[in-house]
């Protein structure tokens, strides 16, 4: 059996000969949230909205349940839900006109499923989509696509216009999908607050280039932070930058914040060697992990005032 | 680029069916309003006020109702149903699918519809919707004819109901084909008022041109010439009458050959719907796979319209190829001045969106 629900292959895409993809090879593993992150621009939208099955890829392929997404039929579009950043549902149907084509379009549709969420997210059904929020139309989206109950959900920056009541029922219904129903999903957002506190697996894209997978276990203890504070006129503290795996060394007062890669335990072994008066480890958010990997890849904001 | 997806059927999806008729609805009331004005709207006002007073209004219901029998005895071409008929199938062809350019398109490719699908229902709720149109208009003008005195039949209302119906799901799915490959609405109508009509405007460009004794074409020639130009121009199935190209007279078709018209309206309708489908299926949907997506497609749309107005107004003064062109190139950027100052206008009087 097939372990993973979507496979990609070199999966290349350009706008304008703008390279927005480049060579995407990745797998979503079964029943996983899976975090897809980068920079604006990175291309994200466009690999999911592929993915989809909204636009084409110029080459490489991408299986969605066993079938390539060239010849993604009917059948296999039952099984997935999409949820894009800004939902362009019809403007002049109410919402309950929304959720009567869903259920004109969908065989799978649960209307009590529907019906329990709509009350959930406090929607107003009878309501006409143009006069929505944008973050009510998420909502709407949102219970359309697992409305469906869906194999593989796909969520492209779904949290970007909700307030942060909502954010959280939106995160936990999208954690009880995947632990309830088995549901994969596969999650864009620069967020990373709520991908840490949702996402199991982690693929990081820039200028449209994958620059890894991880399971977020992996991830996080791949990069550490340590703070340490050495005695006055010591002179170690230049030593700091030359110990293997250091990606960045910035002193705050008298400590010095140390990230660094590679295995935790040699790394404090060798800070020990240079004789500090105190040495902590940080806890490392996955943004900080983010931060510093796309500093690696030369993005980041430096500036003085 | 092609879509290895195969799907040889022609199933009609009825949730899209739906869903077309929900978002569509309004604008084929007002198609049905505007273009049954001279045939029941002007006829019926009559007749209620002569069920309201007078006698005598009932007989002046009757010419109220001429232009229709004018069209249906082969005579005249100016009733809204005629008229109006043409273009406002190009309008709902080409609306219809552009305005899910605005994002919900997106929505609907991402359902478990193909694109084939999308197209076909986008089809069939347009094709049903006018034969409505003109199942209503024909029913109510047969009506019309055993209560009133007009001079019409029944059998005739029925086969020029049949030919205009198959005329304007013609014309419908033309809109529907070149918006399936055009991003801009205002450049898919232009194209398509274009492609409908450019037959017959290039049978009368040489027409034209045989006024000038350099080319001393035959009669039978010219004739041969217009007829097959009528044949392969959409519009001209439902004109009946002579028209007038300076003071030359063309002779168009007065007694239509009502079944093989309708086959070969048929055959192109079916034509049409496999190009949209083909066109579409194998569309990118972004900006570089959209001919005339961008910005300047507006403005190509804008070209396109004064060249066909500046067409138009050259035909009258087409004694001599340069009166005719010299007319053409001015009347052209008068009419192209003209609809850019339009456009501004609407521009600020929308607030600058």
């Amino acid at each position: 059996m097939n372990s993973s629900v979507i496979d990609m292959y070199k999966l290349t895409k350009s706008y304008e000969g703008l390279m927005a993809l480049k060579e995407i090879s990745m797998s979503i593993p079964q029943g996983s949230i899976f975090g897809l992150i980068g920079p604006n621009g990175a291309g994200k939208s466009t690999l999911l909205q592929i993915l989809a099955g909204i636009l084409l890829p110029d080459s490489g392929y991408a299986n969605i349940l066993g079938k390539n997404i060239r010849d993604l039929g009917p059948q296999i579009r039952q099984e997935l839900g999409y949820v894009p950043d800004v939902p362009h549902l019809y403007p002049s149907f109410t919402v309950n006109e929304m959720f009567t084509l869903g259920r004109k379009l969908y065989k799978n549709w649960d209307e009590s499923k529907c019906r329990s969420l709509c009350d959930y997210f406090e929607i107003p059904a009878g309501k006409r989509v143009r006069n929505l929020s944008r973050g009510l139309k998420v909502r709407v989206a949102l219970v359309l696509a697992l409305s469906i109950r869906p194999r593989v959900l796909i969520l492209d920056e779904p949290t970007a216009g909700l307030d942060p009541v909502a954010r959280r029922a939106f995160l936990k219904t999208i954690i009880d999908e995947a632990a309830g129903q088995g549901t994969s999903i596969l999650y864009s957002s620069h967020n990373l607050n709520d991908l840490e506190q949702t996402a199991d697996h982690i693929g990081v894209i820039k200028q449209g280039e994958l620059l890894f997978t991880s399971a977020l276990d992996e991830l996080k203890d791949s990069v550490h932070k340590t703070q340490v504070f050495f005695s006055p006129d010591h002179g170690s503290a230049r030593a700091l930058k030359a110990l293997p795996g250091v990606i960045q060394v910035v002193q705050q007062g008298k400590a010095y914040i140390i990230t660094a890669s590679g295995d935790r335990q040699a790394f404090r072994e060798a800070l020990w060697a240079l004789d500090p008066a105190l040495l902590e480890p940080i806890n490392l958010s996955l943004e900080d992990v983010f931060i510093t990997y796309m500093k690696q890849e030369g993005y980041s904001y430096d500036y003085t005032i | 680029m092609t879509i290895p997806y195969k799907d040889c059927s022609l199933r009609i999806n009825p949730g899209l069916l739906w869903k077309e008729w929900q978002q569509n609805r309004l604008y084929f009331l007002a198609a049905f309003l505007i273009m049954s004005y001279d045939t029941i709207l002007k006829p019926l006002g009559y007749g209620i006020k002569a069920i309201l007073g007078s006698a005598t209004e009932a007989y002046a219901m009757a010419g109220a109702l001429s232009p229709v029998s004018n069209v249906l005895s082969a005579g005249a071409y100016h009733n809204s149903m005629e008229q109006l008929g043409s273009l406002l199938c190009i309008l709902l062809g080409v609306t219809i699918l552009t305005q899910e350019r605005s994002g919900s398109l997106n929505f609907l490719l991402s359902t478990p519809v193909s694109r084939k699908d999308i197209i076909l229902a986008k089809s069939c709720t347009g094709g049903l919707a006018i034969i409505l149109i003109m199942m209503v208009n024909a029913l109510f003008l047969i009506m019309a004819g055993l209560i009133w005195p007009v001079d019409y039949y029944a059998v005739l209302v029925m086969k020029w109901a049949l030919l205009t119906t198959a005329v304007f799901i013609a014309l419908f799915n033309l809109g529907l084909m070149v918006a399936s490959f055009t991003g801009h609405w205002l450049s898919a109508i232009g194209l398509s008022v274009l492609l409908a009509n450019l037959p017959s405007m290039l049978g009368i460009m040489l027409i034209n041109f045989t006024t000038i004794e350099l080319f001393n074409l035959s009669p039978i020639f010219i004739h041969r010439v217009n007829m097959i130009a009528h044949y392969l121009t959409i519009p001209a199935y439902i004109g009946r009458d002579t028209e007038y190209m300076g003071n030359a007279p063309i002779a168009t078709k007065l007694h239509p050959d009502y079944p093989l018209e309708t086959l070969i309206l048929v055959l192109l309708i079916a034509l049409l719907l496999l190009l949209a489908i083909k066109i579409f299926k194998n569309n990118p949907l972004e900006n570089n796979g959209q001919m005339l997506m961008s910005n300047r497609a507006a403005h190509i749309a804008v070209i396109i319209l004064a060249l066909l107005l500046g067409w138009g107004s050259a035909l009258s003064s087409a004694g001599s190829i340069a009166g005719f062109l010299g007319t053409m190139v001015l009347a052209s950027i008068i009419a192209y001045l003209a609809i850019v100052l339009l456009q501004s206008l609407v521009y600020y009087l929308r607030g600058g969106r």
